[in-house]
């Protein structure tokens, strides 16, 4: 399964961006080989409105089954919700890393949508 | 166009980078010292919270609600193509693997995924996003845009009411909203000139600044009332004889004006002296406006 954590840059010793519409990016991690990629999210930075749905699109897209975020809002959240997506919270300032590893032992908290 | 509108004189908007600076105050009572020469029509244009009204209470508004065109998916035809997320540019319209959801709080009604659509699935659905409110008594017509609580569609409730079909003779002044966007914008443009409203504090001058920015990148004519001026304070004097701006006014930082203000009172009705300053400004824009045209 592929999880996405927004992040505020490319590298496992990057941070959990605890936004989810205007975080700075998306790091994808396939649990099966621990191979990561990144997907940048600048543009919705600067979006007046929607930058929550879009963000849900580009996660959806890529293929992911889980996000890792700070919180999701609700219409982001209905967006996810519909695609099967469960979304999970962290701390301000876990590394990607960390919050890679309490995902996998299923240590994180789990956003009801 | 403005044959059909009757009488036009000239339209004027009224606007601010900075909340708080003084816009409705200077639009009431422009309008009240207009009213001694002519018809006027005001529009409050800050439909977030529109209160120009307040100070008009005499006035009996009638409300009518404003709708905008959402899209409305039939799922019998839809064939998932991902079309119209992908035309959508405020992301209102997003394709799952077995769904589209829409989000009407975030449509800006440009038809783009009705038009796109390769099944021809989505057609035209409305919802509500505010209301206009408008009424009349002796020269003075007063229209009010007024938004819907959790609604986004600003802009296109300001593009209504700008061309809502009643009769607008006289002067028009045009309350604008705060800030430096588009629904300043569109409240201007198309306007003859705009008063921009400055107040002397740090924050006041930078939204000033800003608001400068845009319109001289638009080419839209102005200038630059100063409220709440305090003697010692040049800040905006400062800045504007720097930029080579025209200064039209100054309204004192007085507590007879805020009192009179927060009581709902028009100051121009019961404070003469400053009655005598919105005359003048009156005067002023008008030279520019006939100037420009001349």
């Amino acid at each position: 399964m592929k999880v996405a954590f927004t992040a505020q840059g490319n590298g496992w010793y990057e941070k959990v961006d605890l936004r989810f519409g205007r975080a700075k990016g998306f790091f994808i991690v396939d649990t099966e080989t621990d191979q990561a990629e990144y997907l940048d999210n600048t543009q919705n930075l600067e979006a007046a409105h929607g930058a929550g749905t879009s963000a849900a699109q580009s996660v959806i897209n890529t293929g992911a089954g889980a996000l890792v975020s700070g919180s999701v809002g609700p219409k982001a959240g209905s967006v996810l919700k519909a695609a099967g997506i469960e979304v999970y919270t962290v701390e301000g300032g876990t590394t990607l890393k960390d919050a890679y590893n309490l995902f996998k032992q299923g240590k994180l908290k789990k956003q009801v949508l | 166009m403005d044959t059909e509108e009757g009488d036009v004189k000239m339209k004027i908007a009224v606007a601010s980078g900075k909340g708080g600076t003084g816009k409705t105050l200077i639009s009431t009572n422009l309008a009240r010292v207009a009213l001694e020469q002519g018809s006027v029509t005001l529009f409050d244009l800050d439909v977030e919270e529109p209160n120009a009204h307040l100070f008009f209470s005499e006035v009996e508004q009638k409300s009518e609600p404003v709708e905008k065109m959402i899209p409305v998916v039939d799922v019998s035809i839809c064939e998932l193509s991902g079309v119209c997320s992908k035309v959508c540019e405020y992301h209102a319209i997003i394709t799952l693997a077995n769904q589209v959801m829409v989000f009407p709080e975030l449509c800006h009604s440009c038809y783009g995924c009705l038009e796109m659509c390769p099944s021809k699935a989505i057609s035209e659905g409305k919802k509500q996003i505010g209301m206009i409110k408008h009424g009349a008594k002796d020269h003075l017509q007063l229209i009010s845009g007024l938004l819907k609580v959790g609604e986004s569609a600003t802009t296109a409730l300001i593009r209504d009411v700008k061309k809502f079909p009643i009769q607008k003779s006289g002067l028009q002044i045009y309350d604008a909203p705060p800030g430096t966007s588009c629904p300043v914008i569109e409240t201007v443009k198309d306007l003859d000139y705009v008063i921009l409203v400055g107040e002397p504090t740090p924050f006041g001058l930078h939204d000033l600044n800003l608001l400068v920015q845009v319109l001289q990148e638009i080419g839209q004519p102005f200038g630059v009332v100063v409220n709440k001026a305090v003697t010692g304070n040049d800040r905006i004097e400062q800045y504007c004889a720097q930029k080579g701006l025209e200064i039209l006014a100054h309204i004192p930082l007085r507590s007879d004006i805020a009192g009179a203000y927060a009581k709902g009172q028009l100051v121009s009705e019961v404070l003469p002296d400053v009655k005598q300053i919105f005359q003048e400004l009156l005067e002023t824009v008008t030279r520019k406006v006939n100037g420009a045209v001349a």
